[in-house]
């Protein structure tokens, strides 16, 4: 187990062996999965033209997508890259200090725990009827089992309150 | 009436609070639709939902596009194309801020991002026109309006959500972004040709200040690239998600060519950046569709038709009043969020009206630009003041002011003649 103390502020710290594993497994995911979309797009125009097109280039590109999507929930969570209304954040957490940030991370996590949920759901009953992809004939569970764990990873990150940044300044002086 | 009512102020509560707009959406979305048909349908519903949603092909069209905005991010083609735009504009009064609107617009046509392009020309504008003793307001208006050019000129990241969600043909949007983008651009520079007229000593002349032409190959660069990506879309060659793919990689050869790219760690920073914006994206497309979904469920869009056809609304009254709404909420909503949670709702209504949704795709993106550079939130002048550190905020919301009157400018203009949005598209279509 990581021996990062549940926090209620993320704060840049190093991250523990749990979580830094966490943390190359999902930016080796979300790269790969953004370098293979852009490189199936390309090369199946270029086939189309100039070859022959990469049979079944959208079904992958939209089985990468998933995957890096939920990769980079996380990844989004430790940079702070995530859409936030920050107008009155910053004197929110000066009047309430570590009670708000903890009601805050509250809500964040059950939406992701929400999303992670769905997904580990959906895996299963993909699993459970074999579910197959319409041109490849690929498992659907190879893909949503995947995203499933990915997206347990973003709960992870969440939970202990991992943060790879300093928050954005920009973000706190809107709230001044 | 009562529970969308209750939905929509939890939901403004949760995201005022900082709650991320993605969850405070999706949560409230979820909770909503379970109140009103049961957890098990509920769960069915969102989980569906994001499913089909993170495995939509079409949607794969916005990380690519963003993944070439950080490529050229990384290609640092911004100090050139500043160069090259001042060359152009050096004899002018003003010239480092016509240039700054200019730089921008070249720099918004392959990167996609406002707040990208800001940041970008803060660092590289900036200290030319403090040097040249530029009023503060001027210089920070000029940086944080020309980054709004980011989501009007396509490729446009707010452009693509719009077509998604109102199921618009993306190249006719795209092709629809060219002529208000660059009547931004002239209104821009009137608007500092205006001000430079009345206040003539907001900017030092600059006569023989860096007049070589410099940086032609990153302009031929950025250039083709848009040529080759609009160019292909136009002469339907490829389709928009096929047009960011290539312009993905034509981006990365922008940036290898130029040697940012040089290292295995370079390529994983460029690829983790595009993929961590896209999350961020996602989330609130989820969120915003669950939510969209009970909101459907609940009939909403409907109840909207008939609250239009009861106050004899006509089609520019409708779109008026969706205008008034997306500024009010651009005043706190990031432009995403304003397009998922309003588009949606209005669409049946827009649609019974007879409005031309690619016309109105450009008004309401126009609309969610100012939000970028209007206070309280103004995202773009905020990122402007916390690059340029020792900035007056109070002065460059002032300085954006006269900016704001050339958008509202070109707002009525697109209102009054449709023709300057409908037109190139009309020409593809043809």
């Amino acid at each position: 187990m990581d021996q990062q103390p549940v926090t209620a502020m993320p704060v840049t710290r190093p991250p523990g062996p749990v979580t830094r594993a966490v943390m190359v497994v999902l930016k080796a995911v979300a790269a790969t999965g953004m370098f293979l979309m852009m490189a199936i797009t390309f090369l199946d125009v270029i086939g189309r033209y100039f070859m022959k097109p990469i049979f079944g280039a959208p079904e992958m590109i939209q089985f990468l997508l998933a995957l890096t999507i939920f990769a980079a929930m996380g990844l989004a969570t430790a940079t702070h890259a995530h859409i936030t209304v920050d107008i009155f954040t910053a004197r929110l957490r000066r009047r309430f200090g570590r009670s708000y940030d903890l009601l805050i991370r509250v809500g964040n996590l059950t939406g992701m725990i929400l999303i992670a949920w769905q997904l580990v759901r959906l895996a299963v009953e993909a699993g459970a009827a074999h579910r197959m992809s319409i041109v490849l004939e690929w498992p659907l569970v190879w893909v949503i089992g995947p995203a499933a764990a990915l997206a347990l990873a973003a709960v992870w990150i969440d939970l202990i309150g991992y943060s790879e940044t300093a928050e954005p300044q920009a973000e706190e002086e809107a709230g001044k | 009436m009562t529970s969308i009512t209750i939905a929509i102020i939890i939901l403004l509560a949760l995201c005022f609070l900082g709650v991320r707009i993605g969850v405070a959406t999706l949560l409230v979305g979820f909770v909503a639709f379970a109140l009103e048909r049961g957890f098990g349908p509920a769960m069915q519903m969102s989980g569906q939902r994001i499913l089909d949603d993170a495995m939509n092909y079409n949607l794969s069209v916005i990380p690519l596009f963003v993944l070439m905005g950080v490529f050229i991010f990384r290609a640092d083609v911004s100090t050139e194309l500043y160069r090259a735009a001042h060359h152009q504009f050096r004899n002018l009064r003003g010239g480092l801020a016509h240039a700054t609107i200019a730089a921008c617009a070249a720099f918004s046509a392959v990167c996609g991002s406002s707040l990208a392009t800001a940041a970008t020309m803060t660092k590289v504008a900036m200290p030319s026109m403090r040097r040249y003793q530029y009023d503060e307001g001027l210089a920070a208006g000029s940086i944080a309006a020309g980054g709004t050019l980011g989501i009007m000129i396509p490729p446009s990241v707010p452009l693509l959500i719009y077509g998604i969600i109102a199921q618009q043909d993306i190249a006719a949007l795209f092709m629809a972004g060219v002529i208000p983008g660059l009547m931004l651009v002239v209104l821009f520079m009137l608007t500092i040709a205006i001000w430079l007229r009345l206040r003539p000593g907001a900017a030092r002349a600059e006569s023989g200040a860096e007049d070589k032409p410099r940086g032609s190959s990153a302009v031929i660069a950025v250039l083709g690239l848009f040529v080759l990506i609009l160019g292909g879309i136009y002469a339907e060659l490829f389709t928009a998600t096929e047009a960011a793919g290539i312009g993905a990689v034509g981006a990365a050869l922008i940036a290898v060519a130029r040697g940012r790219l040089k290292s295995l760690a370079d390529w994983k920073d460029v690829l983790v950046e595009a993929s961590s914006t896209t999350a961020s994206l996602f989330l609130v497309i989820f969120g915003a569709l669950v939510f969209a979904e009970y909101a459907n469920y609940i009939g909403l869009p409907y109840m909207i038709v008939d609250w239009v056809d009861a106050m004899q609304l006509s089609a520019i009254g409708l779109v008026l009043m969706i205008i008034l709404i997306a500024i009010v909420m651009g005043m706190f909503f990031e432009s995403i969020g304003i397009l998922l949670l309003l588009v949606p709702v209005f669409l049946p209504a827009l649609m019974t009206a007879g409005v031309d949704l690619i016309w109105f795709g450009i008004i309401v993106v126009l609309v969610t630009e100012l939000g970028l550079i209007t206070p309280p939130v103004g995202m773009n002048v905020f990122v402007v003041k916390s690059i340029a550190r020792d900035g007056n905020l109070t002065a460059m919301f002032l300085g954006v002011l006269p900016f704001v009157v050339a958008m509202l400018v070109g707002l009525a203009l697109i209102l009054c003649f449709p023709a300057l949005v409908t037109w190139l598209p009309g020409l593809m279509a043809g």
